[in-house]
């Protein structure tokens, strides 16, 4: 039976769904231009992640990978910093350090990554554990796919999870080519896995963002309540966006629109100073990192034009 | 004042640290019920409780990712490998993980974790109980690297690395865990990271070390007194940072080096401050800067007395960059 409540939230994650897709657009551009280096679409795997985020509270921390990236909008991050960050731009509240799709948004609890998959999960254990020892009403997820499946981190994240009870939930999304799924992670399945350390399995299909809600909302509950850790198995196959309605043009336009703007404006303002290049390295620059910046900004003066006097 | 070894320091800079801040964990391989293969954490679980000071899994790449974790959520996470040579399997998160935290987050995400772990030879450990790692260490930016040589820097240089905001790799000398003994405060204190100490004043040469090594300076530098020759020693007590200040005014007033350390010569930390002083400091230099250290092999089983630097071997460098 649908319900206000539910038709509210369905709307919202098509809206979602469809800004995401507005992004995979925009990134592509970006990238054809040389512009982004690096950047991973979405597109089909939106109702894990918006789904996912329908179903946790804003105290909850979020642990993605670079397909992830664009989380932290939905977290309070602005479009403006967001941008900054994917294109390496001044103004970067990351102030241009990271690969984009890698930053992070701390107002927001999304947590940064690095490109070895499956590092995450262990941080996201942590993460789990510690709000248990603090007796915070709140748990951390963390999504994944069949490359970090098959790392020792994998492993050693769940087996800590298990043993210590953390408030963890641990997001498989699979590829939607079961070969390819294969050649990583073998037949063994998810259920199959998470049962053999002793954690709760669930599946879900990805192409149902509001079934996908529900199931991390439950997941979400019981890590809270020190219920230990969930690994849900979520599946990729169907158009998420479909079962919702399909696209919304206009909103998917005036985001290309607005998102093209930014990006010009960003432009304009050039790549971060170069001082920044030593900044956040430690919490106070030791000296011998201080001399180093002083030559290099020496350097840098005396060979602006790129060429010997 | 009471007298402790370095096991005592540090089990005591521990017991303050976990009093005092209830932000600080301690955990690792036995280190709970146990109180730790070399006793460093004996007790704390008792009376800090098994929340506080708890028992791991044996997975280093576990222990630190936990402790990363940890520590971006704002905890003060103290883990204990429990011998330096098996933290290579937590190479990865220490690497790229714990050291970049702060870098690739542009500050939103400090990472301060306090690696506590044991290193070094002279207790007939083989390949896999005395290696000294610290160079793969100290040439990741992000990361301290901090080593004590006695009861009194253990427990200032451990309690200063709980405080610090950035991760720190915390080694420590366990040949002389029992044998060092010093009058040490019983309440908390903290010695300044990136300070050495002049362990000796002299005049003829400096000897540059750090970790159980010390010791092995110290006895050298009778030696050679006996023989009328005056070695200053520095006592590093941090790689990174390095105090620079203090090397370079030693260098400058002898004009001789000799640097020791216990990890293969190879790429090891002496070939870096080698070259600070050479850069530095190269018109005030004698003779040319002399290295005792491990040898280029995998750390020996039956010879590891003839592999490891010591007092004899320093006194003979020694007197040769005197007679350059």
């Amino acid at each position: 039976m649908k319900t206000k409540n539910s038709e509210e939230l369905a709307s919202r994650l098509r809206e979602g769904i469809v800004r995401s897709r507005a992004i995979d657009e925009a990134l592509t551009r970006l990238a054809k231009r040389g512009l982004v280096g690096m950047h991973a679409p979405a597109t089909g795997y939106e109702g894990h992640i918006y789904g996912a985020l329908a179903g946790l509270s804003p105290n909850d921390w979020l642990f993605g990978d670079p397909r992830l990236a664009r989380i932290g909008l939905d977290r309070g991050q602005s479009l403006r910093d967001w941008l900054a960050q994917m294109l390496g731009l001044a103004g970067s509240s990351d102030l241009g350090h990271s690969t984009p799709g890698e930053h992070s948004a701390r107002a927001g609890r999304v947590v940064s990554t690095s490109s070895l998959m499956g590092t995450q999960l262990g941080h996201a254990m942590g993460v789990g554990h510690a709000m248990r020892l603090r007796g915070e009403d709140a748990c951390a997820l963390a999504w994944f796919g069949p490359a970090a499946a098959a790392t020792g981190d994998f492993h050693v994240a769940l087996n800590f999870a298990a043993v210590y009870k953390t408030a963890t939930v641990f997001y498989y999304c699979s590829s939607g080519d079961a070969a390819a799924d294969e050649e990583r992670i073998g037949k063994a399945t998810m259920e199959a896995r998470g049962t053999g350390y002793g954690i709760r399995v669930v599946s879900v299909d990805g192409g149902d963002p509001l079934a996908v809600a529900a199931c991390v909302t439950e997941a979400a509950l019981l890590a809270r309540s020190g219920d230990g850790p969930t690994l849900i198995d979520g599946r990729t196959g169907s158009d998420p966006l479909e079962s919702l309605g399909g696209d919304l043009p206009l909103i998917r336009n005036n985001l290309n629109t607005e998102i093209d703007t930014l990006v010009e404006e960003l432009l304009a303002e050039g790549p971060p100073k170069s001082e920044t290049l030593f900044a956040e390295v430690w919490a106070e620059m030791p000296s011998r990192l201080a001399e180093q910046q002083t030559q290099h900004l020496s350097h840098t003066a005396r060979f602006s034009s790129g060429e010997v006097d | 004042m009471p007298t402790m070894n370095i096991i005592q320091a540090v089990n005591s800079a521990l017991d303050l640290a976990l009093g005092s801040d209830e932000d600080v964990f301690v955990f690792g391989e036995d280190v709970g019920k146990f109180g730790g293969v070399f006793r460093a954490t004996d007790g704390l679980q008792a009376t800090h409780g098994d929340h506080r000071v708890f028992d791991t899994p044996l997975s280093e790449g576990g222990i630190i990712g936990m402790a990363i974790g940890m520590a971006i959520y704002g905890l003060k996470p103290v883990p204990e490998i429990q011998f330096s040579d098996f933290i290579y399997p937590a190479f990865d998160q220490i690497v790229n993980e714990m050291a970049k935290f702060r870098y690739r987050s542009g500050g939103e995400y400090p990472c301060p974790v306090t690696i506590r772990t044991p290193f070094g030879g002279g207790i007939r450990g083989g390949h896999y109980h005395s290696q000294s790692p610290e160079a793969y260490f100290a040439h990741t930016a992000g990361l301290k690297v901090v080593v004590p040589s006695d009861p009194y820097t253990a427990k200032g240089l451990l309690l200063a690395s709980i405080a610090d905001p950035d991760p720190v790799i915390f080694l420590e000398p366990k040949r002389v865990y029992r044998a060092s003994r010093a009058e040490v405060p019983e309440e908390a204190y903290t010695l300044p990271i990136g300070k050495a100490a002049i362990d000796r004043e002299g005049s003829d040469l400096t000897v540059i070390t750090y970790g159980a090594m010390l010791h092995e300076a110290r006895r050298a530098a009778d030696l050679l007194a006996e023989n009328d020759i005056s070695a200053e020693v520095i006592d590093l007590r941090s790689l990174v940072p390095l105090d620079e200040e203090t090397i370079l005014e030693s260098v400058k007033k002898t004009g001789r080096v000799v640097i020791v350390h216990e990890a293969a010569r190879t790429c090891g930390f002496g070939g870096e401050l080698a070259a600070i002083i050479a850069e530095k400091a190269l018109l005030h230099l004698e003779a040319p800067i002399l290295r005792v250290t491990g040898y280029d092999t995998p750390f020996p089983f039956t010879l590891e007395q003839q592999y490891l630097p010591d007092a004899l071997k320093i006194f003979e460098a020694c007197e040769t960059t005197i007679d350059f």
